[in-house]
């Protein structure tokens, strides 16, 4: 390492460098390559195959693609993941963002509170869904204590479509605002405090304060958070899975849950490939979206 | 060299021959079960046992087991065997056989497992079922090491409180009419008449489909593609529901699967749930009250005459088709399914008999394992087993969705039944 920096003092060519710097990226690009671009580039393969009982068979061109965005139960699915990805994803934030706003100050209280919040995130997805399965069920006697008062003690969580979408997107918040509060934590304590100071002397409010401060010096956070809580909600099994099984009748069932279902119990890997090809495609496209719609359009004054 | 030296080197160089010739005489049959023989459960000790005799009676041979997650052994086995890397025998269930079936990876057992055998020893099974089902074309596929089914286990006190008698749930109208009386409101909340599991848990057999195969033995076509329309799919799929719109089931059975069902039965909130054979034991060990209390009710059925169909279930051994060991692996194959072993199965193992010599054994005279004779016997009178070459798993699901479409009013069985069939239809194609 010493002698390239000296090498590069004294004036050792561009390709020298780039040539280290290759040898320096090499290992991670070899890793990349191996769990990332092979699986890839063998499920594209599949894609166009009939791959029936992990045997791949006959090249059948678009069909499995034309099987899977033509299959009802396939187009529920993403309908439910609409629901789903979206629903948590607003809620997600806003309450990150509150937390964050919130426990921005270093006090002892509100490192607390941080560690507090943590806690469903370093809990394993499994078992904090688990955990949460277990608390909404009829026989736990949470939901009768709260809704007995309420006169409908008799209600099921999970047998009824709408309260288990609603459970589906409070697992989902519960467990990943603590995310989204660190990520926006983290851009907050970035914005220099002189630039607040500055606004207060000239009489800014704090309303106005958020607004054309705070916002516009969070938009790469922002940014960073929606992307990476999008792609985990569109993309995620294990709250599904785990706490409704995609029920009932199918009105939980995420498009993962669906791919899933058709590689590990109908067996049809090449349908299942295509499937993750489209969402792969659909998340591309909602990635150049959102930072399309972030993009930097306006200077801070 | 000296004397001495030359004589040291021909003793070592003889050594080693002798040593060289074993080793090359000795064949290691591989195997991956879910059973890990130097772990201690009843179950796994059997088999350290029968590895232990076998290696001794066949000192030529040693077994090599390879411990896998259970339900991964047949996806990982037809993706072995397709780069020729499989071992020589899995441990495959029942509903699992379809992926070595239709890889068409597993070998015809006839001469190397059960060339051997004579009529006493086929005449032994309570049921041929568990061989129908894995026969193909005349060739045997696997093997039956352990066989398991769903039954319907019950609260002995519970009836007794409420009037009911075994007797009574006989029919499946019978058993609605029963459960009804059986559910009863507590302040600690609701004891349910009947558990059943209704998620899309392709592990929970469907109530629904011992009521169709009663009526209706043949369910898929030769295409595998189900055909479920019927008046005995429709009567089936609506008896089902019927336990959750007249309140003798939660309405949470809509998302439970057969863990959080037994559970339930466990802790004392249901009469009568639908349980695997091979739970009975531990529901009993487990169960907060009186576990001479659990008892077990055949299926019930349509006419009331003889019990509903058993859909049995379990556990084989394939012989990988590709194999250089397939003589020796089928030596061991069919020593592990043979009567010696299937009475160590049960007697140890605590499995469920279904040879008729194991059921003779004087261990099982003992009033706490009336419960296996009951099943046993219920399994000799009325068994099937599911094509194997179709995906049932996923049927299971299906048909399961089918009831709570039902059960919700989202759907008329017809409706919900031909949902299930052109998923089949989709899944097949």
């Amino acid at each position: 390492m010493r002698a390239w920096f000296q090498r590069r003092r004294k004036g050792a060519s561009r390709a020298d460098a780039d040539a280290f710097a290759l040898r320096l990226v090499a290992p991670a690009l070899l890793i990349e390559f191996l769990f990332v671009f092979v699986p890839l580039a063998v499920g594209l393969y599949y894609s166009f195959h009939s791959v029936r009982f992990f045997q791949v068979g006959r090249f059948v061109g678009f069909d499995n693609y034309l099987s899977v965005l033509t299959s009802p139960a396939v187009l529920n699915s993403f309908a439910v993941t609409a629901v789903f990805a979206f629903g948590s994803l607003i809620l997600t934030f806003v309450v990150g963002f509150a937390l964050a706003l919130h426990l921005e100050r270093d006090g002892r209280v509100a490192v607390f509170m941080r560690a507090v919040v943590l806690v469903p995130y370093v809990i394993s997805m499994l078992v904090g869904s688990l955990l949460l399965k277990w608390v909404l069920s009829q026989d736990s006697g949470v939901p009768q204590t709260v809704l007995g008062p309420l006169g409908i003690a008799d209600f099921s969580v999970f047998a009824d479509s709408s309260s288990a979408m609603a459970a589906l997107i409070y697992n989902a918040v519960w467990r990943d605002a603590a995310f989204a509060m660190i990520m926006l934590l983290a851009g907050l304590k970035s914005i220099p405090l002189e630039l607040y100071a500055a606004a207060r002397v000239d009489g800014a409010s704090p309303w106005y304060r958020f607004r054309r401060l705070t916002l516009p010096l969070l938009k790469t956070p922002m940014l960073i958070t929606l992307v990476r809580l999008l792609m985990h909600f569109v993309n995620s099994l294990t709250f599904q899975l785990i706490l409704t099984g995609g029920g009932p009748v199918n009105k939980t069932e995420t498009v993962a849950l669906r791919t899933f279902r058709l590689g590990f119990e109908d067996y049809a890997l090449g349908r299942a490939n295509a499937l993750s090809f489209v969402v792969f495609l659909i998340n591309v496209c909602m990635i150049v979206l959102l930072v399309k719609l972030f993009k930097p359009t306006e200077k801070l004054r | 060299m000296s004397y001495k030296g030359r004589m040291i080197a021909a003793a070592a160089l003889a050594a080693a021959l002798v040593t060289a010739g074993q080793a090359a005489a000795q064949t290691t049959v591989t195997m991956w079960s879910f059973l890990d023989p130097a772990k201690n459960t009843p179950r796994e000790r059997v088999l350290r046992e029968l590895i232990e005799e076998f290696e001794k009676r066949n000192p030529t041979i040693k077994i090599r087991v390879e411990p896998q997650v259970w339900h991964q052994i047949a996806n990982k086995f037809t993706i072995a065997a397709s780069t020729r890397t499989a071992p020589d025998i899995a441990w495959i269930n029942y509903p699992s056989l379809v992926l070595p079936f239709s890889a068409d990876v597993a070998a015809d057992l006839r001469q190397t497992a059960f060339g051997s055998w004579g009529a006493a020893e086929w005449d032994d099974y309570v049921t041929k079922a568990p061989f129908d089902a894995v026969t193909q074309n005349g060739r045997i596929l696997a093997a039956p090491i352990m066989l398991l089914s769903n039954t319907l286990l019950y609260r002995k006190d519970m009836f007794a409180s409420a009037g009911v008698t075994p007797n009574d749930v006989r029919t499946w109208d019978g058993l609605l009419v029963a459960a009804k009386k059986l559910t009863a409101q507590s302040a600690g909340g609701t004891t349910w008449g009947l558990g059943f599991p209704l998620s899309r848990d392709g592990a929970s057999q469907p109530l629904a489909f011992v009521g169709i195969v009663d009526q209706q033995p043949r369910i898929f076509d030769d295409k595998c593609v189900p055909v479920l329309a019927t008046p005995a799919g429709e009567k089936a799929i609506q008896m089902a529901a019927n336990f959750i719109t007249e309140r003798a089931t939660s309405r949470e059975a809509l998302a439970q699967t057969s863990d959080d069902s037994q559970e339930l039965f466990i802790g004392g909130r249901q009469a009568i749930t639908v349980g695997g054979t091979s739970r009975v034991a531990s529901i009993q060990e487990r169960a907060v009250f009186d576990r001479s209390q659990v008892g077990v009710l055949p299926w019930p059925s349509w006419t009331g005459e003889k019990p509903g169909p058993y859909i049995l279930d379990g556990w084989t051994s394939v012989v990988w088709k590709g194999s250089p060991r397939q003589r020796e692996a089928g030596a061991f194959v069919a020593f592990m399914a043979g009567a010696e072993a299937a009475a160590k199965w049960t007697v140890q193992g605590g499995q469920v008999p279904f040879r008729k010599s194991v059921l003779a054994l004087p261990e099982l005279a003992a009033p706490a394992n009336a419960w296996m004779h009951e099943i046993a016997k219920g399994w000799g009178a009325n068994a099937t087993f599911p094509p194997p070459q179709c995906n049932v798993a996923a049927l299971y699901s299906d048909l399961n969705v089918a009831v709570q479409k039902v059960a919700r009013g989202d759907a008329t069985p017809n409706a919900a039944l031909k949902a299930v069939e052109a998923e089949g239809r989709e899944r097949a194609n």
